[in-house]
């Protein structure tokens, strides 16, 4: 079977939806930031098969994966430090116990 | 190989920016705990020159990187923006940092390099290049929200805004990815001529489209997507929740200006419908939300998401008339919010804690304090759009420009949402001129003298644009002209 590029869509497309299944369902402060790692490596498979199959003289699509992945990486460098500090501070990482505002 | 041709003049305000932030970052372990405040003076020096750097540069209208940067009038005017908006932020924090024991360095250079992003991201119209500047500025966004580390409402604050805002940022790539998948390109110019004219419109630059307007409505805070801000905004430090309310809220439009106002929305069909909803529900239910609040910071936010009702108003419009008219109302929504933030600020900064941020606490402090009541009822009247302030400016040139285009029924819900509005704003009021408060009033500590020049610039700001609009709204005019 030849793979074309609505095969790269199905499978970005999965990932992005068990991605933001997880962000809606998860509780756990550190499960919504790999759900949200999933999005970002979506978009990266996305990126890259659009480049290939759209404009395959030129690379950029695959530069913007390239920045895509340091954005989530500074991302997800900041988002664990403050679910550290989450933690430190009510000594618990569940966001449904994080919740002294509310309406 | 080439070193290609860059304009350093062109770049030198966000260059300057992003060098003083880096400075100011690496002096920061070398001053001992007591000379942190040294880095808040270097950082609003560096910010000044920026300031002129910027100003060098108006009128000049060119592009460097090959068109991945534009140095143009409409991004000179948001630059401006953002660097007086960082710099009112930082003459507020000065004193509120130290009295609230949490004089830490690394604040101001967060600052800058939000600053940085913002201008990265007004002045490009390339999509890669706006997600960086987008990121660059959440980022540091995210950690300036908790940063008074030991407050369980700061530290709430940032987890939340973080994990919307990642989740945002994910719609937002999404988007971009497909629309490039139509097109072949990131350039909005490259975008509208590849789908412009074509008989069907492809479905995937429909759904991108869409997610990019799902990423930058989380981004201003519009409904359905505000559910972050009144948390994010009554959890940071005050003067954080002023810039967070002027600053990324009005990159978030200029980035959006710029994709949906030149093109996008002619090109892609219900677009328009779309954003007349949206601007709708938005400054509804900001407002009436907004009514019941006792907490003056998650007032102020759910006001921050009516205001942003009334500019996607301008994208409606989708006018050069109504752009221009959006980019003066950013402009008297940030000096007029950043002027409440810093006499929200200074009383805040009363307690340890945040005990002194209810509507309660300004029980009868204009009668110990006239100016600061006078300076926040000026404010207050100004987000409320009363002459002869800013804030009446701004909703009346952008009313002006919907109203010329014949979207009556828009306006008609703008002007009754405007009505509504006002009964919030002047709780705060009369709160401060004509209520005895039961007991002791609050102590409010004595202004420091660059709260007092901020405040001054504020004030006098607020009433000169509402009083002499007209040179300003030319600039802002002029500086749409170069985005088309």
């Amino acid at each position: 079977m030849e793979i074309s590029l609505a095969h790269y869509l199905a499978l970005a497309a999965i990932l992005l939806g068990i991605g933001m299944f997880g962000v809606l369902t998860r509780r756990n402060a550190v499960g919504i930031l790999m759900s949200i790692e999933l999005m970002f490596n979506a978009v990266n498979i996305n990126l890259v098969a659009f480049n290939r199959y759209v404009t395959p003289a030129d690379f950029t699509g695959q530069i913007f994966s390239i920045f895509v992945i340091v954005v989530a990486a500074a991302e997800a460098t900041v988002g664990l430090a403050i679910v550290l500090l989450i933690y430190r501070n009510f000594r618990d990482i569940f966001v449904d116990n994080i919740n002294l505002m509310k309406w | 190989m080439s070193f290609p041709n860059v304009d350093f003049a062109l770049l030198s305000p966000s260059l300057i920016v992003c060098i003083t932030a880096l400075l100011t970052m690496l002096l920061v372990p070398f001053l001992g705990e007591k000379r942190q405040v040294v880095v808040a003076h270097l950082s609003w020096i560096g910010l000044s020159i920026a300031l002129f750097a910027v100003s060098q540069q108006i009128g000049k209208n060119a592009t460097t990187f090959g068109g991945m940067f534009l140095g143009d009038d409409f991004s000179q005017f948001f630059s401006g923006i953002f660097i007086v908006a960082a710099m009112l932020t930082i003459f507020t924090s000065i004193d509120y940092l130290r009295r609230k024991e949490n004089e830490h360095g690394e604040y101001y250079p967060l600052i800058l390099f939000a600053t940085y992003g913002m201008m990265v991201m007004a002045s490009s119209s390339n999509l890669l290049v706006i997600f960086l500047g987008l990121e660059i500025m959440s980022v540091s966004l995210y950690v300036l929200a908790g940063f008074a580390r030991t407050e369980l409402k700061s530290t709430e604050a940032a987890i939340k805004y973080f994990l919307l805002g990642a989740f945002a940022t994910g719609f937002t790539v999404f988007g971009i990815a497909f629309v490039y998948g139509v097109t072949g390109t990131f350039d909005v110019a490259g975008i509208i001529n590849a789908a412009f004219g074509q008989s069907n419109v492809d479905t995937f630059l429909i759904i991108g489209s869409a997610l990019l307007l799902i990423g930058f409505g989380f981004k201003v805070a519009a409904v359905p997507f505000h559910m972050w801000a009144p948390d994010a905004y009554e959890g940071a430090p005050s003067p954080i929740t002023g810039f967070m309310s002027a600053g990324p809220k009005a990159a978030a439009f200029a980035a959006m200006l710029r994709i949906f106002s030149v093109g996008f929305g002619s090109t892609v069909p219900h677009l328009q419908t779309l954003f007349w909803i949206v601007a709708v529900a938005t400054m509804t239910v900001g407002n009436i939300i907004a009514l019941r609040q006792n907490n003056i910071k998650r007032m102020l936010a759910f006001s921050s998401i009516a205001h942003a009702g009334y500019i996607l108003i301008a994208l409606v419009v989708g006018t050069g008339e109504a752009s221009s008219a959006a980019a003066l109302y950013l402009l008297a929504y940030a000096l007029t919010n950043l002027g409440a933030f810093m006499v929200i600020a200074l009383v805040d900064s009363g307690a340890k804690h945040d005990e002194f941020t209810s509507i309660d606490t300004y029980t009868g402090l204009a009668r110990k304090r006239p100016f600061l009541g006078l300076a926040l009822t000026l404010f207050m009247l100004s987000l409320a759009g009363f002459p002869p302030t800013a804030g009446f400016m701004g909703k009346f040139v952008l009313f002006k420009a919907a109203v010329s285009q014949g979207f009556y029924v828009l306006i008609v819900i703008a002007v009754l949402n405007s009505l509504v509005s006002v009964f919030y704003y002047l709780r705060v009021v009369v709160k401060m001129f004509m209520t005895e408060p039961d007991g002791q009033p609050v102590e409010v500590p004595a202004v420091p003298v660059f709260l007092m020049v901020a405040l001054a610039f504020a004030v006098a700001a607020v009433l000169l644009i509402g009083v002499y609009p007209q040179g300003w709204f030319n600039f802002a005019g002029l500086s749409i002209l170069g985005a088309n």
